[in-house]
């Protein structure tokens, strides 16, 4: 019976530790996750941020919806980022962009532009999305 | 020899080998972890400072207009004016860091025009040079008044030691050492204006 309970407790105490190992095990796979979507983040960011910073400087005719002139009108596109001395890394994203006519008054018209980035090099895919908005005063 | 004490010894002895090995891969993740997080926030403290920097060329606070604001557009230099002083950053890829294992790692400089000398260790720094029309620009001077230029930084960070070695065939060992790049194009205020 001694013997026998015995191995009942080296059972539980193998059953314990296995599931200690593989919690760590898990919580570190989370983290080393966490850690390649926030460094990929980081360049969506910088990508998006490129984006907005071209859009400062177009006309109101280039991001009114209705004309014909808009910038977005074949968006989402797929914008491939090169990297390294020979560009020997490279990263794709899908970038969507748009406008939106939000005030409109005898003085000015503002419209709002959104820039959103994605990148499915993981699962779930990483997400940015940044705002701007642009103001015309009216002459 | 006693059969149940033999078993113990078998059992108690693969226990304490995977306890070893356990540790071992927690000290082994718990490095690489540390070390990509020191890695990302040493290329972001670079990030922060370049975008500060590139987003005020030719930014004069007396006059509204700076003539001929980037003195030197290279490659790998990049010096503009600015009403503080004139900024310089510059590589010099033979002035490898010696305080690290890492051989791929030199210094990148930024000179503030006032005395100060900063430098950040990096493994690749490459500035181009875009006109409005994204087409890429050789030569600066090319360019009337250095008007709508675009400049594109790519900074690449490898951490200073590694995150794990190997012994390979002839003894030699084989370090991975953690990478981080980032890329962006400013598009300075000072010097660009709706151009459409």
């Amino acid at each position: 019976m001694n013997d026998f309970s015995d191995v009942i407790f080296l059972m539980v105490a193998m059953v314990v530790f296995s599931m200690l190992t593989i919690n760590t095990s898990r919580s570190f796979m989370n983290t080393t996750s966490t850690s390649i979507q926030s460094t990929i983040e980081y360049r969506a960011i910088a990508l998006a941020q490129d984006e907005l910073d071209n859009i400062r400087w177009a006309p109101e005719i280039h991001l009114n919806p209705t004309s014909n002139q808009y910038l977005f009108d074949s968006d989402p596109i797929t914008t491939t980022v090169e990297y390294g001395s020979s560009d020997e890394f490279s990263e794709e994203y899908e970038v969507t962009r748009n406008s939106v006519l939000i005030e409109n008054t005898s003085t000015q018209k503002q419209y709002r532009v959104t820039v959103q980035v994605t990148s499915d090099a993981t699962d779930p895919p990483v997400q940015v999305q940044l705002e701007y908005i642009k103001t015309y005063f009216k002459e | 020899m006693n059969m149940g004490i033999i078993t113990s010894f078998v059992v108690g002895g693969l226990m304490l080998l995977s306890i070893l090995a356990y540790n071992m891969q927690l000290s082994s993740s718990t490095q690489e972890t540390t070390i990509s997080a020191i890695n990302q926030q040493r290329l972001n403290d670079i990030v922060e400072v370049i975008s500060f920097d590139l987003k005020r060329v030719g930014y004069n606070n007396t006059t509204s207009f700076m003539d001929d604001p980037i003195i030197t557009a290279e490659p790998d230099e990049i010096e503009f004016k600015t009403s503080e002083g004139n900024i310089t950053w510059y590589t010099v890829e033979d002035d490898k860091v010696t305080t690290t294992t890492n051989p791929n790692d030199f210094y990148l400089y930024r000179d503030d025009g006032n005395g100060t000398i900063t430098k950040y260790p990096v493994t690749h720094f490459k500035l181009m040079y875009y006109d409005k029309d994204n087409n890429v620009v050789n030569d600066i001077s090319t360019l009337f008044q250095q008007r709508d230029v675009s400049i594109e930084v790519e900074v690449m960070v490898e951490s200073g030691e590694p995150m794990n070695s190997r012994f390979v065939s002839g003894g030699d060992v084989n370090n991975t050492y953690h990478r981080t790049v980032w890329k962006r194009t400013f598009s300075p205020n000072n010097i660009n204006k709706p151009w459409y």
